[in-house]
């Protein structure tokens, strides 16, 4: 089977202004989302509690709302969760229940809001009719503490991979691939943003991860744009690059799919944190995709026309 | 066969020997009763592993907490035993003085009514105290400030930190949790995981965490309903060295406040034992009681309090509740009992905590994560189904696409999954739901480095190369690619380990194994199969790999 016909000539460094123009659209539209509509912080980064709940009757939404809200506990979001794969038990249904901002009455800080939500629930419901499968609280400091730890771990990440990028390439190739990185940061992250799901300290976990593997794609181009260099193929240097881009696409879109089904099965499968992050994986993959074939090498160009140069042989030659 | 091939086979094949020996018992583990189903001979073979792969706290449902110690406070309460021992030794030795108050929470104030006693003073807290405090500048001439010295205090901080620990550790254990974990971590802080927690135990052992358990025993001076009441006989505030505690009834509402001497002083440092018995009597009205023993110092304190007080009443107060107040009927010797209106899981949780000791500071916990062992295995079997639904997925699709080449690759995605089980069996490092995703996740990298490969050899037959030097240059032009690609995930993972905590430090370990087996297994396991293809057929002219090949 073959998805990419040998000698496929696609121009895609031609129209790199127009490329260019569309990610830059995107890209300030992803950060304006930041500010509007803003990011939906979740308790790992502002405090708070959050329970999942097993009722084994049924019971309304609105039910555990009132139960749980008679007890004041703070600001409170309920979600109904889908019963998980292969589960036995058909009756149950099972319940997020999630209070920031916790009342005067709990205190700012403490670990007292699962047990008022616990009491609102045995009060209207009965001790037995429910079980707590899971409890999460960070306290406002703790909170504060993972928002910086989250935000460092993003500058190493992007910093570690443009340094190693920068050492095993010229200096060009190094702009390149974080150019194209902090392109599918920013993407990821605004989509997220904009469609308001929950920051969780997975999602930034999934980021990384993110981030750490769609540079693979780009160090392949320049792996490949390096060779067809040393080679001394005719041409310019835009001619080589696009000719590279179109000898390693199969492999990019492959690769790429392979990848792609394997964080589809998760996100149908799980929920919680699992589909959160394979979200992640699901938007920057795409992006991925696209800014490496589109903006990683055409940065490359970019940076080496202002350097004035027609050619430029990547760094230290690797073993053949 | 040349002989570096036969190594890098038998390599190979000791690899998956060991693999399959490693994770064997993980295989055969009887999860719901967490014991070994392997046999008897297997157990036999010393140098067999006969434990399974170690489950997350979020995989087989506990406790993770991170809680935090007030070590201000110890300082504060070193500060004012200082300040009680400096009292009594400037009245020994006759160094006659104002005021002696604490200040901030490390800083004594003393005022000297004149400069002679202020050169006592200062020579005596020099004799006395020159290790712990230091002079830190006069408030005026007469009032000199000592501070305690910073090393010390950090002295002070670090034995409070130690002693929770401690108290905790007992606690747990004493609760029966079966391999706790009690670790300090940065300045102030304490984290604890309890594997196995069931839900419904989940509310008592936080209270058996955080309850101070400080007991002592007060004689009683006074009684009133109202805190007012009493105070109005005492002039308005609560005089030196007594103190004001209120006593609950059955509703938790107050019932009465008494006023108690605090010396002398009596607490439950001296306990050695404290056992629960029902009350005998009808049981549906038995209330549980907690029945103590004080080891031979406390015995004597004891002794000589209730011999010296026969017919007052001494006050047993709990965590500054007063429990209840007999009167002493004659000297009590080494044992006591507790009363309360306790059911029996309270009395129960009352004696472990009085049997661990009391906390010496508060604590609060800062952070907890609880996964209860039913949504655990909701989570697992998930997991499982991921990890099949994925592998299968991936590996008809690399035999779909690359026919013969496309076996290979599952082979090695087969082996891939096979070492990244034994790895983390062997570092015992545990395996959360975010750790089972990063396996998944592997499955759908790992093929990517056979892709590269498959994608190079296929070019190469195109410029009419043969099957063997394809390869050979397929694989030689592919390496450096693989690594680069590979390098820049395994930056990735380092800083998620370093910055991860629990479930998503899972995630990053098997991140980070999964490259290092997935460039193994993709690069030179792949090799060595298709060098053993040579071997048995030297002149290979057609080969495998979903396209058309040769003639």
């Amino acid at each position: 089977m073959e998805l990419i016909r040998p000698n496929t000539r696609i121009d895609f460094v031609g129209k790199r202004n127009l490329f260019f123009l569309i990610s830059l659209i995107c890209n300030l539209l992803c950060i304006g989302s930041f500010v509007w509509p803003g990011a939906n912080w979740g308790i790992d980064f502002i405090g708070g509690t959050e329970l999942r709940v097993r009722l084994r009757k049924q019971v309304g939404i609105g039910e555990v709302r009132q139960a749980v809200e008679a007890m004041n506990p703070g600001d409170t979001q309920i979600q109904s969760l889908q019963p998980t794969i292969g589960d036995q038990e058909k009756e149950t249904n099972d319940f997020l229940i999630r209070v920031e901002k916790l009342s005067a009455e709990v205190g700012p800080d403490s670990a007292k809001g699962s047990e008022l939500i616990e009491q609102g629930l045995t009060k209207k419901f009965g001790r037995d009719a429910f079980q707590i499968l899971s409890v999460n609280y960070v306290g406002p400091r703790v909170g504060r503490e993972l928002q910086s730890r989250g935000l460092q771990a993003m500058i190493f990440a992007l910093v570690g991979i443009m340094i190693y990028v920068g050492l095993r390439f010229e200096f060009s190739y190094g702009v390149g691939a974080l150019a194209s990185l902090i392109h599918d940061a920013i993407i990821t992250a605004g989509c997220y943003v904009f469609f308001q799901r929950e920051w969780s300290l997975s999602i930034i976990a999934a980021l990384l991860t993110m981030i750490g593997y769609s540079v693979n794609d780009t160090v392949v181009i320049y792996d490949r744009i390096r060779e067809n260099l040393k080679r001394a193929r005719k041409g310019t240097l835009s001619e080589i690059v696009n000719i590279s881009i179109n000898e390693t696409l199969s492999r990019t879109l492959l690769t790429n799919f392979t990848v792609m089904s394997v964080v589809l099965i998760l996100f149908i499968l799980n929920q919680g944190i699992i589909r959160d992050f394979s979200l992640v994986f699901i938007v920057g993959g795409i992006t991925g995709t696209y800014s490496t074939i589109y903006i990683a090498s055409s940065i490359v160009l970019l940076v080496e026309g202002f350097r004035g140069k027609k050619s430029a042989a990547g760094g230290k030659e690797p073993r053949p | 066969m040349p002989t570096s091939l036969k190594w890098k086979a038998g390599l190979i094949a000791g690899l998956v020997a060991l693999s399959l020996i490693l994770i064997a018992p993980s295989l055969m583990w009887d999860y719901p009763n967490n014991r070994s189903r392997m046999p008897d001979w297997w157990k036999q073979v010393k140098i067999f592993p006969t434990r399974a792969v170690v489950l997350g706290l979020d995989l087989q449902g506990g406790m993770h907490m991170v809680v935090s110690v007030n070590t201000e406070e110890a300082v504060r309460n070193e500060m004012s035993s200082i300040k009680d021992f400096l009292r009594s030794g400037f009245r020994e030795g006759k160094v006659k003085f104002e005021e002696i108050k604490v200040v901030g929470d490390d800083k004594l104030l003393i005022s000297f009514p004149d400069a002679e006693n202020l050169q006592k003073g200062r020579a005596y807290l020099n004799d006395k105290y020159k290790r712990a405090l230091m002079e830190s500048g006069p408030e005026s001439t007469l009032q000199p400030v000592y501070q305690l010295k910073p090393e010390v205090a950090d002295e002070y901080r670090a034995n409070a930190i130690s002693q929770v620990m401690q108290t905790l550790e007992s606690r747990v254990d004493e609760f029966g949790v079966a391999e706790p974990s009690i670790q300090r971590q940065g300045k102030d802080r304490i984290v604890l995981q309890l594997p196995g927690i069931k839900e419904e135990d989940r509310a008592r052992v936080l209270q058996i965490i955080q309850r101070t358990a400080r007991l002592e025993f007060m004689l009683v001076e006074d009684v009133a309903t109202s805190k007012e009441a009493l105070l109005q006989k005492t002039g308005g505030t609560v005089p030196y060295g007594k103190r004001v505690l209120p006593e609950e009834d059955k509703q938790g509402e107050t019932a009465a406040w008494y006023l108690l001497k605090e010396e002398p002083k009596m607490t439950g440092d001296y306990l050695v034992d404290a056992r629960v018995s029902v009350g005998g009597g009808r049981t549906d009205f038995a209330a549980a009681v907690v029945d103590f023993r004080l080891n031979l110092e406390g015995a004597r304190r004891f002794r000589k309090i209730t011999g010296e007080n026969i017919g007052k009443n001494l006050a047993i107060v709990l965590e500054d509740k007063v429990k209840s107040a007999p009167v002493i009927q004659s000297q009590i010797f080494d044992r006591g009992q507790i009363t309360g209106k306790f059911t029996v899981d309270e009395a129960n949780d009352l004696s472990i905590v009085l049997r661990a000791g009391a906390l010496p500071v508060g604590i609060k916990i800062e952070e907890e994560r609880t996964v209860g062992p039913t949504l655990g295995k909701d989570l697992i079997r998930i997991g499982v189904i991921s990890v099949l639904v994925a592998g299968t997925l991936v590996g008809i699709f690399m035999v779909a696409y690359y026919s013969g080449a496309g076996l290979i690759a599952d082979l090695a995605l087969f082996l891939n999954v096979l070492f990244i089980l034994a790895a983390l069996a062997t570092l015992r490092a545990s395996l959360t739901l975010p750790g089972i995703a990063g396996i998944v996740l592997t499955i759908g990298m790992a093929v990517d480095g056979n892709i590269i490969i498959f994608e190079r050899i296929r070019e190469e037959l195109r410029t009419g190369k043969t099957p063997r030097s394809a390869i050979d240059a397929g694989y030689a032009r592919s390496l450096w690619t693989i690594l680069d690609a590979n390098i820049t995930t395994l930056i990735a993972g380092i800083i998620l380990f370093q910055v991860g905590t629990g479930p998503i430090r899972g995630f990053a370990i098997t991140l980070t194994i999964g490259i290092f087996t997935t460039v193994f297994t993709t690069y030179n396991v792949t090799e060595t199969i298709y060098e053993l293809m040579f071997v048995r057929k030297p002149k290979m002219e057609t080969m495998s790999i979903g396209i058309k090949v040769g003639n």
